[in-house]
């Protein structure tokens, strides 16, 4: 039985996708790596909002005119549909518009209509995998993507006795680290890239960060990020960082999502409700988290020699 | 064969071996040269003079300029960003040169969080932001400070028109707790 840890990186959606093994040999690794690379390459070519080749972008620049679509786009887009009804419009995949507004992704030169069109004005024809749009809908499915492929990669990973998988910051844990020790995450500080703020001990479970501090910028004087609550159009305040602990990374990427769009009240509640161990920065500094959180975490000191 | 095509014939064989010899060299240098996940001064090193724009004193009230921000390297490529002014107003945002991905075989160099390992830490992985979207960052902060210099009005006072982000700490900063206002260094990222 190999003990080594090994460490593989590659490039996929804008993203690097960093997996560690534990019990399986250097070309055990190598062939995992590509499966997995694969898998995430697949999902980029056909979800991406930054390329004219993508299946999303045909959708997105149908104009209200039925697109047939693949099984993956159907099912991803139905998701989105879902998480926005559940949510009353917070999320919302449409959201989409507002970001290729911004000269943030494709298509190019988009110019918002006055009414943007919501979760609602999607038809689905379920007997013939069909998509239709309003006219100027562009979608942005990218949040529930990312971590459907970590999902995907992660079922290719089966068997290995110990794996993490961490795609630009969003976490999949199987089996153990090495000597069976449960593996350490940190919790990046969204001030410092360089800095950590907290950190749990986990195994076999999914782990999310999402923030409004990743990509972001400034439109007519007001500053924009990627997390829209679409339910006025307004990038959400209250929550800076909200981190989720899961079985599925789907899962815990959903739910820190969803947290920031909803704000710090409705957020916090959703979490309850489902159980999952959270930890929240709320824009002022302070921290928010629960118990299963605090079952899981580790004080940084304890692993910083 | 002549003896002058003999002598020839070496020449081109010694002169071919040891270019090849010295290409593998500069490559396996330069395959060797990756920079770390973990530090950041590496990705946030401009490339010197990327940064173009329209001349200085054309500005016309009412029309639109487009600024490009310098290229920051990142491990998996160059990352530039534009953003477009008008009347001083920051009007839109572009990312105009994404990453390409990096052949696989260089990926046992990175191991991922040097600076975190080099600290002793036992973490075997940060959940949070990649680095495309801090180089990103970096560029529009570069492209912002250009209009500005264009006599450009940047009527909004976001952080992100700070250069705090670009001048990387020594090393990992490792706060054990988070605290809102004992951290100089740190830039707002929201307002």
């Amino acid at each position: 039985m190999e003990n080594k840890i090994l460490h593989r990186l590659f490039h996929t959606m804008g993203i690097a996708v960093h997996c560690t093994f534990i019990g399986i040999s250097d070309k055990d690794a190598d062939i995992r790596t590509a499966e997995a690379e694969k898998i995430f390459s697949s999902y980029d070519e056909r979800f991406s909002r930054f390329k004219e080749t993508s299946e999303l972008h045909r959708l997105n620049t149908s104009n209200g005119i039925p697109q047939k679509v693949s099984i993956e786009m159907f099912q991803v887009i139905k998701e989105c549909v879902m998480l926005s009804k559940e949510t009353s419009g917070a999320f919302d995949p449409s959201v989409g518009s507002i970001l290729a507004s911004y000269g943030y992704g494709l298509p190019a030169n988009f110019i918002l209509p006055d009414t943007i069109p919501t979760y609602e004005s999607i038809v689905f024809n379920n007997q013939d995998l069909e998509i239709t749009l309003a006219p100027g809908q562009v979608l942005e499915p990218a949040s529930l993507v990312k971590s459907i492929a970590i999902s995907a990669a992660g079922q290719a990973f089966d068997g290995i006795p110990g794996f993490m998988i961490n795609a630009g910051g969003d976490i999949l844990t199987r089996g153990t680290f090495e000597k069976g020790l449960p593996w350490n995450i940190a919790i990046q500080d969204p001030r410092n890239p360089r800095a950590i703020v907290a950190a749990v001990s986990i195994r076999n479970a999914g782990m999310a960060t999402s923030g409004v501090y990743q990509a972001h910028g400034e439109h007519q004087g007001k500053p924009w990020h990627h997390l829209i609550n679409m339910q006025n159009g307004n990038t959400t305040r209250g929550i800076t960082s909200a981190t989720v602990i899961a079985h599925t990374c789907e899962e815990a990427d959903t739910e820190a999502t969803l947290a920031i769009l909803l704000g710090p009240t409705l957020g916090v509640m959703r979490l309850e409700q489902r159980g999952f161990p959270y930890f929240l920065i709320l824009d002022d500094g302070t921290i928010r988290k629960n118990a299963a959180f605090t079952a899981l975490e580790v004080p940084i000191d304890t692993l910083i020699s | 064969m002549t003896p002058f095509k003999k002598n020839l014939q070496r020449f081109f064989i010694l002169f071919f071996s040891t270019l090849s010899v010295g290409i593998i060299i500069v490559g396996v240098n330069r395959a060797k040269k990756v920079p770390t996940l973990g530090e950041a001064p590496t990705p946030l090193t401009p490339t010197p003079d990327q940064g173009t724009a329209g001349t200085p004193g054309t500005m016309v009230a009412g029309t639109t300029v487009s600024i490009t921000g310098k290229t920051y390297q990142t491990p998996y490529g160059n990352v530039t960003a534009a953003i477009q002014v008008k009347d001083g107003k920051v009007v839109g945002v572009t990312m105009p040169q994404v990453p390409n991905s990096p052949p696989s075989i260089y990926a046992e160099s990175y191991l991922v969080d040097q600076a975190i390992k080099a600290g002793g830490a036992n973490i075997q992985g940060v959940s949070g932001a990649t680095y495309t979207s801090l180089a990103f960052k970096s560029s529009l902060e570069s492209a912002i400070a250009q209009a500005k210099t264009q006599g450009q009005t940047i009527t909004t006072g976001t952080a992100s028109t700070g250069s705090s982000a670009v001048a990387p700490g020594p090393k990992p900063s490792v706060p054990l707790q988070y605290r809102g206002d004992d951290d100089d260094e740190g830039e707002e990222w929201d307002d």
